[in-house]
């Protein structure tokens, strides 16, 4: 009997062992990566584009692990801000104050278990907003939860 | 004892951190509040507020207050409970907030607060002075250095 009960506590001490896959991802300590890799990306650096324009963004997602999920978001930089991934100084238009600028700011699931995608989306540019400069700013989170950020600076004129 | 044994055996199997200690808390580096951390804001336009963010928990929400010195007077009030920032370990957090044009001119304090996904927070602040729109952010010289955190 006590040999039985045992057995139990053995099966019970197996069950409830760590979820290994979720062990994998406390131990991951790399970003996932945003390329430009056998592909032509967009949108790119130093691009121009204009009110109604469509925006053929295609970016290729990897991880190393298990990729999660990833935001697109584009917000004015009539002030002249700078971010830490922005690596080309493009030709900015004088700062200005924005009255109606351009919001955009979307979440896009990645389908579980993969560690490549390739991400594709036309993105509309509404015709009634403020031109000038837009950091176009690509998220990607793995499962883990490490963030990639990729901005891109791109211009909307008349 | 043989009991005993399996019991010591099936607390121990599962040694990793997440049973016995949470993760360590949220950590919040305000980078810039205010165009070119001037810690200025203007009535009526809009606050550039950056901050890098690191949560081993995963960040599960962000919340903002900015009010003004000795009062409750709070102009701005925002919470981030889901999408970009949300379910992230690292994250460069960058918005514009919108500053009311009835904010009265004076001294405020901005609370940046960050949970994770245990319930941990952390809260940082800073001084902000909200100021008359004299065509320039920073109220100071054009030509200095933008500054890069990379």
């Amino acid at each position: 009997m006590k040999s039985k009960n045992i057995l139990y506590l053995v099966l019970l001490c197996a069950l409830s062992a760590c979820n290994s896959n979720d062990d994998e991802l406390q131990k991951d300590t790399e970003k996932p990566i945003i390329s430009e890799l056998n592909i032509v990306a967009n949108p790119i650096d130093c691009q121009v584009y204009h009110p109604g324009d469509v925006i053929p963004f295609h970016y290729i997602m990897t991880d190393n692990l298990e990729l999660g999920a990833y935001n697109i978001e584009v917000h004015n930089n009539f002030d002249h801000h700078t971010h830490s991934t922005t690596a080309i100084d493009c030709p900015l238009d004088p700062e200005k104050q924005p009255q109606h600028p351009w919001v955009f700011n979307k979440d896009y699931e990645i389908p579980a278990g993969l560690h490549s995608f390739d991400a594709r989306h036309d993105i509309q540019i509404p015709t009634d907003i403020d031109c000038g400069d837009y950091h176009f700013m690509i998220r990607l989170t793995d499962r883990a939860g490490w963030q990639q950020i990729h901005a891109v600076a791109i211009k909307i004129a008349e | 004892m043989a009991l005993f044994t399996v019991f010591t055996l099936s607390f121990t199997s599962c040694n990793n951190d997440d049973n016995d200690n949470l993760p360590s808390k949220p950590s919040i580096t305000l980078t810039e509040v205010g165009h070119d951390n001037s810690k200025h804001a203007h009535p009526g336009h809009d606050l550039h507020l950056e901050a890098d963010l690191l949560a081993d928990g995963l960040i599960q929400r962000i919340d903002i207050e900015i009010h003004q010195e000795g009062g409750a007077n709070k102009i701005v009030e925002k919470s981030y409970t889901e999408g970009k920032y949300i379910g992230v370990r690292n994250a460069e957090f960058h918005e514009h907030l919108d500053i009311p044009s009835t904010a009265p001119l004076g001294e405020y304090h901005l609370h940046f607060t960050v949970t994770d996904k245990s319930g941990q927070q952390t809260t940082v602040g800073s001084h902000i002075e909200v100021v008359e729109d004299d065509g320039d952010d920073d109220g100071d010289d054009d030509d200095h250095e933008h500054h890069h955190h990379d």
